[in-house]
């Protein structure tokens, strides 16, 4: 039995890599995961670098930085299975909600209108001297990030100018919202549905209203791991591929609830999980979810240049990162 | 004189961690824990170099100081970025991330980093001996509790008990605290408690 060590970050969306560990699709594979419960994708990405970890539940423009070699990313990542897609979530305060609903006449359900209500509570605040409204995403690199920067353009707000986009671990989200330190997040499930039952807002939008297949999470290896066998990365594919498929099954659904509200992982109660993924749009499982696409290397790093992340991006080796050659080879080998 | 923020959740390690610092020498330190208001208390303070837990949440927030085109007057890397293999290892096993600003030379850095390092590593072991002195209390107290009922229910001395207890637990192979806290259970078990 070979032994692994895999961060994940408490969020839904690290359901294939805990099923795997939990469920026995790991030792089918002749591993045995051990799973480290991270508090911050920094903490992730410094242990997978320095080979603290050999894989992990991570961003996927975490995987673009590290090509790109932004400040702090040491080692170039790869990955030969994403973990989701899509299941992002904008929460909004319940002032802002008001505001919103106030100045349209009634309560927005597309982004789009969501947008046009801010840009008139933003456009009212400049002449009155306000400070800025403030948004969080999870990370500067995050889908989140980029469906804020969009959703806002797209409204007619500058976000680089007239808000400020800011960073806050998921599990803080709630509480800033409710006491006013931030007036709207984006972030993965339950956070959203946690803040609601917080009273500190409401869940306005999900991301796939503006975009669906986005890539969500990976399972991030160091490209190169002179510890690593042959076998070791087509055996962690498969065995989560098969979680995915026991995850599929809904007659699973409830344990995998239990499971994913245990303190060890999510830790967030079994109702409040079961809510925010039905409605959040989330795709955890199908081959066609977990094969890596090595366009979505293009995609990301042409919004960081789009969102004045990064200058422009000599991005080489643009297949080095999503790999569909290996997750494809498992694939094909999967009993 | 250096700019060191240390950041915490826990406020007995942060004074630890700067107790220290104060001590190894001439630095202006300001301690936080991570809230919502962690980046703007931060770049008012403009430190020359942070230190936080390894595994602190607030960490995230500290990661968009270094995104090109944010508005912060001094950038800062994290150390670990340049530093050297063994510093990388030796930090993360003692549980301490550090950033510093870009262009601080490494000997200015060096004493503050060992200090942290240091100071971080005893606060674990203070952690654990005090656990181990906790649990060795605790030892003692089941075993007496033990040694008790058995002098009741066999009708024998203390030190007959303590060696009944010993054998027992020599012969399963168990530590003696864990056999006298079993016995326990089963006999509020036996004898109908709830708990």
């Amino acid at each position: 039995m070979k032994r692994l060590r895999v961060g994940f970050v408490p969020l839904v969306d690290a359901a294939n890599v805990i099923v795997a560990a939990r469920c026995g699709f790991a030792e089918a594979e002749g591993l045995e995961l051990e799973l480290s419960r991270e508090r911050s994708w920094a903490s992730v990405r410094d242990k997978l670098s320095v080979g603290y970890l050999d894989a992990a539940h991570v961003l996927s423009p975490m995987l673009v930085a590290s090509h790109l070699q932004l400040p702090n990313f040491s080692s170039p990542l790869m990955a030969p299975t994403m973990l989701s897609l899509d299941g992002n979530e904008v929460t909004l305060s319940s002032r802002l909600t008001d505001l919103c609903s106030g100045i349209l006449g009634y309560t927005p359900k597309e982004p789009a209108d969501w947008g046009r209500g801010i840009a008139h509570v933003i456009k009212e605040g400049h002449q009155r001297g306000g400070t800025p409204l403030t948004f969080a995403c999870v990370f500067p690199y995050s889908s989140h990030a980029f469906l804020l920067r969009d959703w806002l353009a797209t409204a007619g707000v500058d976000p680089n100018r007239d808000v400020n986009i800011t960073v806050l671990p998921p599990v803080m989200m709630a509480d800033a919202l409710g006491e006013g330190s931030v007036d709207g997040f984006c972030a993965g499930p339950p956070w959203g549905r946690l803040a609601e039952e917080h009273g500190a807002g409401r869940v306005a939008f999900r991301a796939v209203q503006m975009q669906k297949m986005v890539p969500e999470k990976a399972l991030a290896m160091r490209m190169t791991d002179p510890l690593r066998d042959a076998e070791t990365v087509p055996n962690l594919v498969r065995a989560i591929i098969r979680a995915s498929r026991w995850i599929a099954d809904e007659d699973n659904a409830d344990s995998l609830f239990a499971m994913l509200s245990e303190r060890d992982c999510v830790g967030v109660a079994p109702q409040t999980i079961r809510s925010a993924v039905d409605r959040s749009g989330m795709q955890l499982f199908g081959d066609n979810v977990l094969r890596p696409d090595p366009a979505h290397a293009k995609w990301i790093s042409d919004e960081m240049e789009r969102w004045l992340q990064v200058d422009t991006t000599p991005l080489e080796q643009r297949n080095a990162m999503f790999r569909n050659d290996l997750f494809d080879e498992a694939l094909n080998t999967l009993a | 004189m250096l700019k060191v923020a240390v950041v915490d959740e826990n406020p007995n390690r942060a004074e630890m961690v700067a107790a220290g610092l104060r001590e190894a020498g001439d630095v202006e330190l300001l301690t936080l824990a991570s809230t919502s208001n962690l980046l703007r208390n931060l770049v008012a303070f403009a430190p020359d170099v942070v230190l936080i837990d390894l595994d602190d949440p607030g960490r995230d927030v500290l990661e968009q100081m270094f995104e090109i085109g944010r508005v912060v007057e001094r950038p800062v890397a994290m150390f670990v970025d340049r530093a050297e293999e063994g510093d990388i290892q030796r930090a993360i096993e003692a549980g301490v991330s550090a950033y510093v600003v870009d262009g601080l030379k490494p000997g200015r850095i060096r004493s503050v980093l060992d200090g942290a390092i240091a100071r971080y590593r005893a606060f674990e072991n203070l952690k654990s001996e005090l656990e181990e002195t906790k649990g060795a209390l605790a030892d003692r107290r089941d075993i007496d509790r033990v040694k008790a009922l058995i002098m009741k229910r066999q009708g024998v001395g203390e030190d007959e008990a303590y060696r009944l207890l010993r054998d027992r637990a020599m012969k399963e192979r168990r530590r003696m605290g864990d056999l006298a806290r079993s016995l326990l259970d089963a006999d509020s078990l036996l004898r109908g408690d709830k708990s």
